[in-house]
């Protein structure tokens, strides 16, 4: 079923799932959002704003550590991205929550305190951050192919 | 008073479970027209309202149902009126009015009781917007049948009249959409998730993890990728949709005319000869099979047994057929729905030994869950990501 990429009109649904090793900090942050699509329809307004219409993927690189989780180089942004993103560099407190976070010592400063994110091997802490109780069947497991499905 | 309501609506032969606004209702599906209200005494219209399902009483004016006055549920079912029920075998549940009007009086007597709630006072008028994932059986779920019970909610305005005592309540219902699925396919969502949105846990698994030597943390996430084959034994009808993570395989739907009401309908005669009753409807033989503690239980099991035995057979039939078709490819088999706990002592080492032989598992849903997995599958549906694309889809077509 390798066809051509959809053209996707207004009032369609994107799908976002979020890898087995996404860094505790997107999840972090993804979890923090009462309105997870409207908080990401908010970064993509400020990207056009900057930088207009562009394919991103052109510009950044496949490899990044942005978060810095591989190495301990702060700041660890791409050059040619890192002008227009100065605002979203890591600040000096969400430095020391990932230092918290990759130490496993403290409650996540940055984030809302309900996700905890136990000190276990990197991945077993994705798997555990669940999303808060009081949103109502988060289904952000089910893709475009699911939606299909039911027609 | 404005209210927007989700309803997952399974309308049974025999049972009608739904989960309005988050409350599950279960009641037997049949009710009665009449003429005339049972009461005529002034009663604090109050007094009504915390058990009003099971003295539900309404006027209905609907485009899509016969106007009039109808007893529903229990109440009817304890009238001594003739009752409409659904026919099992025989009639198409999207023609039929008793659907409808069951729906319309359940979701008015919530309204009702949410007003009342609220407002401390018996309301006068209720508006609701409901968004309604229902279901019909495999063997009558067709585009056409599935368009044609969607539109007959969807079509107009349904006007209810509560009658609490001699007060009256109008409740103006309205659906802006309406899913109509195959029968026993949301379940897939029940199993994975509970009301809250978190992975499902509990003792819905417990026997399961026994079974199978689970982790203890077990929980829905299990089943978010599993190949099922369910078995929904229903009064009257038994459906084996397969279904693979979220989606369910139309190549595979399946569904045949066998449960517990094919039992108990060849077993009635002898039952109220045994009682020495002429006649004596259905759902009456459903209560007494249902209440261990009933004088007539051990006859009504007794004249069960063997009728029950037949429809065991042939369902195991049917869900060998299904995996032949899907060539073994299925990593557990489901069973719940009400048939499903009369006939656990005959189906469970049928299916038990096949699970083996083919190398599966099998998930027979305790008694306490078995029938509401479809009332929570399709409430868990309704409020879900799916139902939200589909309705956008059809709010606002491309």
């Amino acid at each position: 079923m390798a066809s051509v990429k959809k053209t996707k009109q207004p009032g369609e649904n994107i799908s976002l799932k979020t890898k087995k090793t996404e860094d505790p900090l997107v999840m972090n942050w993804i979890n923090a959002q009462t309105n997870l699509m409207d908080s990401l329809r908010y970064l993509i307004e400020h990207e056009i704003v900057r930088n207009g219409v562009r394919n991103l993927q052109t510009f950044i690189p496949v490899e990044r550590n942005v978060l810095g989780t591989a190495s301990p180089v702060p700041g660890g942004i791409a050059p040619d991205i890192a002008p227009a993103t100065e605002r979203l560099a890591p600040s000096v407190e969400a430095m020391q929550a990932l230092r918290d976070v990759r130490e496993g010592t403290a409650e996540i400063a940055a984030g809302r305190q309900e996700v905890r994110v136990e000190p276990e091997s990197p991945a077993a802490r994705i798997e555990d951050a669940e999303p808060p109780a009081a949103k109502r069947n988060v289904d952000d497991d089910i893709d475009d192919d699911d939606i299909e499905a039911w027609m | 008073m404005n209210y927007h309501f989700f309803v997952g609506n399974d309308n049974g032969n025999s049972e009608h479970d739904l989960i309005i606004d988050g409350k599950l209702i279960q009641q037997p599906n049949v009710n009665c027209a009449v003429d005339e209200l049972p009461w005529s005494e002034e009663q604090a219209p109050e007094s009504f309202i915390k058990n009003l399902q099971d003295q539900l009483v309404v006027t209905v004016d609907s485009p899509a149902a016969r106007p009039g006055m109808y007893y529903v549920g229990k109440f009817a079912l304890e009238s001594g009126e003739v009752l409409d029920n659904l026919q099992i075998g025989i009639d198409m549940k999207c023609d039929m009015d008793l659907p409808i009007v069951n729906t319309l009086a359940q979701i008015a007597a919530i309204a009702v009781q949410k007003a009342y709630d609220e407002e401390k006072k018996v309301p006068e008028q209720i508006d609701v917007d409901v968004d309604m994932a229902t279901a019909l059986p495999v063997t009558q779920h067709t585009d056409e049948t599935s368009a044609k019970f969607e539109r007959r909610f969807m079509t107009g305005t349904h006007r209810v009249t509560v009658h609490l005592g001699i007060h009256r309540v109008a409740v103006k219902i309205a659906f802006p959409f309406a899913k109509v699925v195959p029968e026993a396919t949301p379940v897939i969502f029940a199993l994975q998730k509970d009301a809250e949105g978190n992975w499902r846990e509990g003792d819905i698994f417990e026997e399961f993890v026994e079974t199978y030597e689970l982790d203890k943390k077990f929980n829905g996430n299990y089943f978010k990728e599993k190949r099922i084959l369910h078995v929904d034994i229903g009064d009257g009808s038994t459906e084996y949709p397969v279904t693979e993570g979220n989606k369910f395989l139309r190549q595979f739907v399946h569904g045949s005319h066998h449960g517990t009401g094919y039992a108990i309908e060849e077993a009635l005669d002898e039952f109220n000869r045994l009682i020495h009753l002429p006649d004596s409807p259905r759902q009456f033989f459903s209560d007494v099979i249902k209440n261990p503690k009933h004088k007539y239980h051990a006859r009504a099991i007794k004249t069960l047994k063997r009728p029950l035995e037949s429809q065991v057979r042939q369902i195991v039939q049917n869900v060998k057929r299904q995996l032949t078709k899907t060539r073994n490819e299925i990593d557990l088999i489901c069973v719940y729905g009400g048939g499903s706990i009369l006939m656990r002592s005959l189906l469970y080492p049928r299916l038990e030994e096949l699970c083996v032989e083919r190398e599966m598992q099998l998930l027979y849903i305790p008694p306490t869950y078995a029938v509401q997995m479809n009332a929570m599958g399709l409430d868990a549906f309704v409020r879900g990501k799916i139902y939200e694309a589909l309705k956008n889809k059809a709010v606002q077509p491309a």
